[in-house]
């Protein structure tokens, strides 16, 4: 995380700015990609299994009502751990992740705006 | 601008015209273009799954099919495994760079090019199954009869929905792929270095990025 309040352009600060910032941070150590990899699987595996009984065995042991908020907070799971360690957010700039979800914020007004009855 | 100050005072870094180009932001000028790119495709995906969600919310019961009534789920979690799959070839192919293992890089890059083929690959088979077999139309699909009952064919826009956002995802994969061959061949050229690797890590947040959206499509369309 680095925030930079002083004039972008100055040479001093240019001078402190590591040439290549990304390799320092993976010189030779890089993230648990594959550690990673096992917790999709996993969390996949867990969110297919209820679907899968159902196909098998003809019953889900989740009502489907509690089973849609639980498949939507593992795939946002899912999908955190993506972007933090696959896509770098963790180790990089703090404003690019910022960047991303900020249209999301949008997205959560209008889909209020929209849930209001009126 | 910070380079060529660099060669006009005899200080050329090597590979200097490979080199990620850091600027003062911190972030190379074609990372912090893609990483753009992506915000615009945060809004073009949230637009395209919001839309969905809302037909399916305002939809006459009994015309939106259950999870598995109509879709393969076990075809299309082959599809997902395949896809998570290849996030970490490219995440390996990456490592395997910036650790100079050439033969390991050209490997992995190889694999996510075979695994992103299969992933189209399943989905056009997948496609072709839904419109032949499951009669699943832009503004219809057809409800199999259990027991001996007749088959109903119900009118809905559930197959917009579905082949909208699917489609989509899938365009996006087959441009990743398009994407990766030209890497492909650069890398097997000789291209890229452990300190040029600017080039591999833009594709992998690319690939990714699509990764991501398949992850959050795979559970809204299909498993709830």
């Amino acid at each position: 995380m680095q925030f930079i309040r002083k004039n972008p352009y100055s040479e001093e600060l240019r001078q402190q700015q590591p040439t290549d910032p990304q390799h320092a941070v993976h010189a030779h150590k890089h993230p648990p990609y594959m550690m990673v990899f096992l917790w999709l699987v996993i969390l996949t595996a867990i969110e297919v299994f209820p679907i899968f009984t159902e196909i098998i065995f003809g019953f889900s042991p989740v009502p489907h009502n509690i089973l849609v908020p639980l498949l939507l907070t593992i795939a946002v799971i899912k999908a955190a751990l993506v972007a933090l360690y696959y896509m770098h957010l963790l180790y990089d700039k703090f404003w690019l992740g910022a960047m991303i979800l900020s249209p999301l914020a949008f997205a959560m007004f209008f889909g209020l705006v929209i849930a209001v009855p009126y | 601008m910070a380079i060529d100050q660099h060669v006009a005072g005899g200080h050329a870094p090597p590979h200097a015209a490979d080199a990620p180009s850091t600027l003062t932001v911190g972030v190379g000028n074609r990372k912090l273009g893609l990483w753009i790119f992506l915000a615009s495709e945060v809004i073009f995906f949230t637009a395209l799954i919001g839309g969905g969600i809302l037909l399916r919310l305002t939809s006459t019961p009994g015309t939106w099919p259950m999870p598995g009534e109509v879709l393969n789920v076990p075809l299309t979690s082959l599809n997902t495994f395949i896809l998570i799959v290849s996030s970490v070839t490219v995440v390996q192919a990456l490592a395997a760079l910036q650790d100079n293992r050439r033969q390991h890089f050209r490997l992995f890059l190889v694999a996510t090019f075979v695994l992103g083929a299969a992933f189209l690959s399943v989905q056009a088979y997948e496609y072709y199954k839904l419109i032949v077999e499951e009669g699943l139309m832009l503004s219809q699909f057809t409800m199999h009869g259990h027991h001996g009952e007749a088959d109903v064919v119900v009118q809905s826009v559930y197959g917009a929905a579905f082949y909208i956002q699917t489609g989509f995802h899938g365009m996006h994969v087959f441009g990743g792929v398009l994407w990766l061959s030209f890497v492909m061949i650069k890398a097997f050229l000789g291209g890229y270095a452990p300190d040029d690797y600017e080039g591999v890590e833009i594709f992998g947040l690319y690939w990714h990025f699509v990764d991501l959206v398949w992850i959050l499509l795979f559970t809204i369309v299909y498993l709830i």
